[in-house]
């Protein structure tokens, strides 16, 4: 089948604002939009810059707007989404060229909350035990691949980068509800300031542009009352 | 190296209900804030004597005004719904699980109250207009001129 691709495209050496460009492709109702991009790179224009690395959905760095809803572009076929294919970079970060962001905020607001487990205590022996109770407390929230899908579709991160955003929240629910750790009040801490978890206004746009299916807003809830909780 | 922000692309996030709300909770907290201020200078002008207070609430006595305040009623109601249902959503344990189905709930409560009131403003309007006009005046008198005599 025809398809028309439209990408938003920025060269920062040349351009002051993006524009759009448009691209017939022949694809496979079952390609998946990289594959799309794919062709455009290396049978069509090579100066398109975007990221990819596994392309099957588990490194997390194709994360784009495809359409108007951010997605991994591996994902997604080119069946599920209508005709013409409307692509962007994400939102919310500073484009550094075409489909690429710099992701530097990001990630600064990820090591923010401390994401890795806090235990000085002596494990003993064996490794540190947890109930299966204990461990599904926090299953959801250990899926997430960082690719940025969640919080790129924040509106409340669109107009402020100080707010730490989902994936940051998602990261630190990962360890608060832990067991085995403890500095979940130090993580609370973080997360009880202005630009932490209550930054949220439920605007469930995380929920549904989670390519891992997690119930992104749910984990935000859960860490928002959890910040009641210490003083 | 020179980052830059892409800005105005043309085109919107396909966000669900929750966005759109997240959006008119916005809009309705700044436009409430706005009346407020304005009622606020309209209040105060009691201060500068009775005659110019009077003179700035005569402005206001006309149908176009009452639509006006029914909008007013509205953006109030709907903030406070709409905000009682964040709180929901943020203090329930559940309420993330249901929220689709609050921002019904919320919905219905905001219908259930503003059909009844927008009723009441319209016809209260209609009525002490028809009562303090001579006879023969209808709802098309009505709509196109001050409301008479509305400080007795």
């Amino acid at each position: 089948m025809d398809v028309k691709l439209r990408i938003l495209r920025f060269n920062p050496e040349t351009d002051r604002k993006g524009h759009w460009e448009e691209y017939n492709i022949e694809a496979d109702p079952d390609e998946r939009i990289l594959d799309l991009l794919h062709k455009v790179k290396w049978f069509d224009d090579g100066s398109l810059a975007f990221r990819r690395s596994c392309a099957h959905g588990v490194c997390g760095s194709d994360a784009m707007v495809v359409n108007g809803e951010n997605m991994l572009a591996c994902q997604v076929l080119v069946k599920e989404v209508s005709n013409p294919i409307k692509i962007e970079p994400i939102r919310g970060l500073p484009v550094i060229k075409d489909l690429v962001v710099d992701m530097e905020t990001f990630f600064e607001s990820y090591k923010k909350v401390m994401p890795y487990l806090v235990n000085d205590e002596v494990p003993g022996e064996r490794e540190r035990l947890q109930s299966p109770e204990d461990r599904d407390k926090f299953e959801d929230t250990t899926k997430c691949i960082l690719c940025a899908a969640c919080t790129t579709s924040c509106p409340v991160f669109w107009t402020a980068d100080t707010y730490v955003g989902p994936a940051a929240i998602v990261n630190a629910h990962r360890f608060v509800f832990d067991s085995r750790d403890n500095a979940s009040k130090q993580r609370l801490e973080i997360l009880k300031d202005v630009n932490g978890a209550f930054r949220c206004r439920t605007a469930f746009n995380c929920t549904t542009a989670c390519p891992r299916g997690i119930q992104v807003t749910k984990a935000i809830e859960d860490v928002k009352r959890e910040t009641l909780t210490i003083n | 190296m020179a980052y830059q922000e892409i800005v105005s692309t043309g085109s919107v996030y396909k966000g669900r209900t929750s966005m759109w709300l997240y959006l008119f909770h916005r809009i309705t907290g700044v436009a409430l804030f706005g009346y407020l201020l304005l009622h606020i200078i309209s209040t105060a002008l009691i201060l500068a004597g009775p005659e110019i207070y009077e003179g700035a609430e005569a402005i206001y006595k006309n149908f176009y005004f009452r639509l006006g305040e029914v909008g007013l009623m509205a953006a109030v109601l709907a903030h406070a719904i709409n905000g009682l249902r964040i709180i929901t959503v943020d203090l329930w344990k559940k309420g993330s699980d249901y929220q689709k189905s609050l921002n019904v709930v919320a919905l219905l409560i905001f219908i259930g109250i503003f059909v009844p009131t927008t009723y009441r403003m319209i016809t209260s309007y209609f009525d002490i207009c028809i009562e303090k006009s001579s006879p023969g005046t209808t709802v098309v008198d009505c709509m196109v001129r001050p409301l008479p005599d509305w400080k007795s």
